[in-house]
């Protein structure tokens, strides 16, 4: 599985647990309403998903549920089950928030928490409901058939045309930002836009960034299909896909970064090759005591000379998160890019390598395995490419995620969204203009618990299989520390927060595969316990999580010069 | 003729399931009203008080520590000499909270010695607890021992190093809760981390030397009890191979009945008028039950009628089911609160205790050592979830590192039926209890599996009606 197989199943979980987490992030993080049961409403939209698609029961074989609408039609498709899981999941965090939400803060906590294993116990034990302790299968995802795709029909070629079209738009929206930002950097950002919009980013005066962007999308899609029915180009556009993408995610970087002196970039460089040579053990020492003994070692001098560093040097307590930052992204980057192609070089063996590297840069194209066009190219040699359906289905979570969270900040930013944060911060003040707190936490534990059910549609799609130990209550505190890792109240940092976490896993997942089967398990929990430490450093030292609050106001007294609206909605 | 079971195994079952809840929920109790945490680790200390009793109960299944183990169950002398250092430092560790090296040289007695004194006693005790585990292994009370005075080290290193810090920074009740969720996943993970994931459970010799015979305490009796034309006949009876076997038989008539009624009667009444101070350790409703239980057990053994032989036919006949290991448990749930109770009610820590949950700011004014009896606060609640968790793993006989965290639910429940204090906690503690069990037996179609959700209805509904708790201060 070349590495970019890997960062797309990645950022699927990403998108469904950001969408999971805005919604958590409405309760708690907007609201005020200390949530510890969200994973329930995940759990009632997974199963009606799952029930919405399934077939009718056969009642002769080993899997019981109580209905499957799967073969009516409208009904029994993806679209009606995910609206359906998340209206049932908003109703009941309705129903659920009737009586618990006038109780004190930690009351409400535990009682919630307390409604989410109810709701884990009913599927466990009552069999006839959904399949009871055993997994619910027997369903698949929407528009699996035609993949991977070959370009023979024009389905396969409508198909590309949707996923270009997402990542277009979502890509050319990154860069929309970044161009109303509009700071001076070495990127020509300004003629990348025009380029990436086809000249639509003149219409700018009329049309919101995001506007644009979709139009965009849709432009790339059109243009994809038709040139894909016509030439089958795949992996020219494929690669045309990839660059621009990653070209703006540079841009980005720079842009994010463009506080940063060399030595400060310096030092993150040395953090990330740091993390590179400590982890070296794993896969060159055989002997298990002594590979533990020697990576947790070189594990403990690194974070004691970052330690130092930070309290002995002044420069570099400034930039201290930055510098993190830098560094976990030159790692990855050593890890996506050079680590794939040493094998290949240890063997002496160039062709090999660019192929490799080739294969991790058009990310957009999966290479290898069965069916797809094949290629032959110069020094590189021989592609096999295509698109498979995790890269399409990525595309379409992608979209749900960039829709929701477009909404959500319109929300946020409307007089709604106001009310909610007044009731955060005081409800007497909401009280004494007239307005209802009771009603508006009865709507935010809505809105959220409706979102909570539309990630576990996506989780029901894109596990194909739910057994109920998955609902346990370790979701939602993975989704609280996504969220104050973020920033509480900050639906960017949300799915900054998502990001991290998930890397986390996927890092140390593969981490565990250089360990014997026996202490596996042993390794899985370890990493566990370093989530629980970060997590409790990140509520000491930066309670307000990585992006902070994000306020949508402008505080007038503490700072003397008001930013206009316009840069906070920017940044 | 053998009765079937009905609700009133359902109340001892529940009074059990209630002194298990009870066990953790006081030290849960304590931590929440004094030190102000929701404390959500709670459960998984539960769950480390069990694993830690495996390092004395069966040393040769822990990793590391296994390498010291000579065979099943033993331990070289330096398995022994790790077994002895670390019961010694648990003790001193567990003085040491109380006040650094100052509570070592006796600063926290309530008489004045010298510093020679207090450091030789308390050498001395630590020395003692480290001898008896390390000679007394696998012995599971010194297995039990170990893990207490382990878990009295262990657990206000929580409050000094995790949430002392996020009280100093004045943080909101709700980011104490996510901060005590943190620190639950690192317990229990951390477990897992050093005895992965394969359940385990303690290797005890469960039976005792009982009337000349022996009694295995895990085996379950059957407390036959009928109601007859002439009385009422209690049988204690054991079923083995399908056959019925009474062992003991007990026969009181309407009249003996009656004057043992009227005795316990006559006794509560007149303890509770006896005692009029409800401030005193012995209250009056404390003496009331007490006079009333003695009066009970010796009209019970005084009227012990002859009779080895169960009725044949009977107007009202049903069973209880219980084993002595289940019994004793709530005799040890009784004992360790009745300490508490003595401790609360007649030291000056106790005292500052309750000074301290009624008004923090007041006590500091007047002088109290809040410090210490926060981290006093907190080796009770370790010292109960030692005792709780293994007790847990002994009678469910499997140890998982979910075994805490399954009865956290529970305990919380019962701690805020009872209005956050400890005496209502005890309180919520058996009404859940009850309600669970009670519940699987009244409601007909009801799976085991919904004991837990049982004990949130009565809890949502106790909240609906009066959310400030059974016995709360409105």
């Amino acid at each position: 599985m070349a590495a970019s197989d890997v960062v797309m199943s990645f950022m699927l979980l990403v998108s469904i647990y950001g969408i999971l987490s805005l919604g958590l992030n409405i309760k708690y993080g907007h609201t005020g309403l200390l949530d510890f049961g969200h994973v329930g409403f995940y759990l009632i939209g997974a199963y009606t998903a799952a029930l919405f698609v399934l077939g009718p029961d056969d009642p002769s074989d080993f899997t019981t549920y109580v209905v499957g609408l799967g073969e009516l039609p409208v009904i029994g498709t993806w679209g009606t089950a995910i609206l359906a899981a998340t209206l049932l999941a908003g109703l009941i965090g309705g129903l659920v928030a009737l009586p618990t939400i006038r109780l004190r803060e930690d009351y409400l906590a535990i009682t919630v928490l307390g409604v989410s294993v109810i709701f884990q116990r009913i599927i466990q034990s009552e069999s006839w409901l959904a399949n009871g302790p055993d997994a619910l299968r027997g369903y698949s995802p929407p528009l699996q058939g035609p993949f991977p795709l070959t370009m023979e029909t024009g389905l396969d070629a409508a198909l590309f045309g949707i996923f270009v079209a997402v990542v277009w738009a979502v890509v050319t929206g990154g860069l929309g930002r970044l161009h109303t930002a509009n700071d001076t950097t070495r990127w020509p950002v300004a003629r990348l836009y025009t380029l990436g919009t086809f000249g639509l980013a003149r219409r700018r005066g009329a049309w919101s960034a995001s506007r644009v962007a979709a139009v965009a999308g849709l432009v790339a899609g059109v243009l994809t299909t038709a040139l894909m029915a016509t030439l089958a180009r795949l992996l020219a556009v494929g690669a045309i896909v990839s660059l621009y993408a990653w070209v703006v995610a540079l841009a980005f970087v720079a842009h994010h970064y463009r506080d940063l002196g060399g030595r400060e970039w310096a030092v993150g460089v040395a953090l990330g090759t740091g993390l590179l040579v400590a982890l070296l053990p794993l896969p060159v020492v055989e002997a298990v005591g002594l590979k533990i003994a020697a990576t947790l070692g070189l594990l403990a001098a690194l974070v004691a000379s970052y330690y130092y560093a930070v309290t002995r040097t002044e420069w570099v307590a400034d930039v201290k998160l930055a510098v993190v930052g830098v560094g976990a992204m030159w790692f990855v980057s050593l890890w996506y890019f050079l680590l794939p192609t040493l094998g290949p070089l240890g063997r002496g063996d160039v062709g090999g390598a660019l192929n490799v590297l080739v294969q991790n840069l058009v990310w957009a194209l999966r290479f290898g395995g069965d069916g797809g066009i094949g290629y032959t190219l110069v020094v590189i040699g021989d592609l096999t490419a295509t698109i498979d359906y995790t890269r399409f289905q990525l595309a379409g979570f992608l979209l749900f995620l960039a829709g929701l969270y477009y909404v959500l900040e319109l929300a946020v930013q409307s007089p709604f969204g106001r009310v909610l944060r007044a009731v955060r911060n005081d409800e007497t003040v909401v009280k004494s203009l007239g307005k209802d707190p009771f009603v508006y936490k009865v709507q935010s534990m809505v809105i959220g618990s409706a979102l909570g059910g539309f990630a576990g549609a996506l989780w029901a799609m894109y596990a194909q299989g739910l057994t109920f130990t998955t609902f346990a209550p370790r979701v939602t505190f993975i989704t609280l520390l996504i969220m104050f890792v973020g920033g509480a109240g900050n639906n960017k940092g949300m799915i900054l927060g998502a990001g991290i976490f998930w890397a986390f896993q996927q890092a140390t997942t593969q981490l565990a595969s250089y360990f014997p089967p026996a202490i596996r398990v042993n390794i899985q929990a370890f990493r566990l316990v370093i989530v629980g430490v970060l997590f409790l450093l990140i509520l000491y030292y930066l309670p307000e999580g990585l992006l902070g609050r994000d306020d949508h106001t402008t505080p007038a007294e503490t700072q003397p010069e008001p930013e206009p609206e316009a840069t906070t909605e920017a940044d | 003729m053998a009765a079937e079971t009905g609700v009133l195994n359902a109340v001892v079952t529940g009074i059990v399931t209630g002194s298990i809840v009870a066990l953790g929920a006081t030290g849960l109790a304590l931590v929440y009203d004094i030190a102000e945490v929701p404390n959500f680790a709670h459960g998984d200390l539960l769950t480390l008080g069990a694993y830690t009793a495996l390092l004395v109960n069966k040393p040769d299944t822990v990793p590391l520590f296994g390498a010291l183990a000579t065979g099943p169950q033993q331990l070289g002398v330096a398995g022994m000499a790790v077994l002895f250092v670390l019961s010694v430092a648990g003790v001193l560790g567990t003085v040491y909270h109380l006040g650094g090296i100052g509570a070592l040289r006796g600063d926290w007695w309530s008489v004045d010695v010298s510093d020679t004194v207090a450091l030789v006693v308390h050498g001395g005790v630590a020395a003692a607890v480290g001898v008896a585990v390390a000679l007394g292994a696998p012995n599971f009370f010194a297995s039990l021992l170990f893990a207490f005075v382990l878990l009295g080290a262990v657990v206000p290193a929580l409050e000094s190093y995790v949430f002392r810090k996020f009280r100093e920074k004045d943080v909101e009740l709700a980011l104490m809760l996510v901060v005590s969720l943190a620190v639950a996943f690192i317990v229990r993970f951390g477990i897992q981390t050093v005895f992965g994931g394969e359940i385990r459970s303690y290797t005890v010799d469960t039976t005792a030397p009982f009337l000349g015979g022996q009694l295995d305490v895990t085996l379950a009796k059957f407390f036959d009890i009928f109601v007859v034309e002439t009385g009422l006949v209690v049988g204690i009876v054991e079923s083995r191979a399908g056959t019925i076997e009474p062992l003991l038989v007990l026969s009181y008539s309407w009249l003996e009945l009656g004057v043992v009624v009227v005795g316990t009667a006559a006794a509560a009444t007149l303890a509770s008028r006896r005692r009029r101070d409800s401030a005193a350790v012995v209250g009056p409703r404390l003496a009331a039950v007490g006079a009333a239980l003695a009066v009970l057990a010796l009209g019970g053994a005084a009227f012990w009628g002859g009779g080895t032989t169960l009725p044949d036919a009977s107007l009202y006949a049903t069973r209880i089911r219980a084993s002595p290991l289940r019994l004793g448990i709530i005799g040890l749930a009784l004992f360790m609160m009745s300490l508490l109770h003595y401790l609360l009610q007649a030291t000056t820590l106790g005292k500052a205790m309750r000074a301290t949950s009624d008004n923090r700011q007041l006590a500091m004014v007047r002088g109290i050592n809040t410090r210490q009896v926060m981290m006093s606060v907190w080796i009770i609640s370790g010292l109960f979830a030692a005792v709780g968790g293994v007790m847990l793993g002994f009678l469910f006989s499997s140890i998982t590192i979910n075994l805490g965290f399954n009865l956290l639910l529970a305990m919380f429940a019962g701690v805020i039926l009872g209005g956050i204090s400890v005496y209502g906690a005890i309180l919520g503690s058996y009404v859940v209890g009850l309600a669970m069990e009670i519940g699987i037996f009244a409601i007909p179609g009801l799976s085991a599996t919904y004991r837990i959700p049982l004990a949130f209805v009565v809890l949502l509904l106790v909240l609906l009606i009066k959310p400030e708790g059974i016995v709360g201060r409105s």
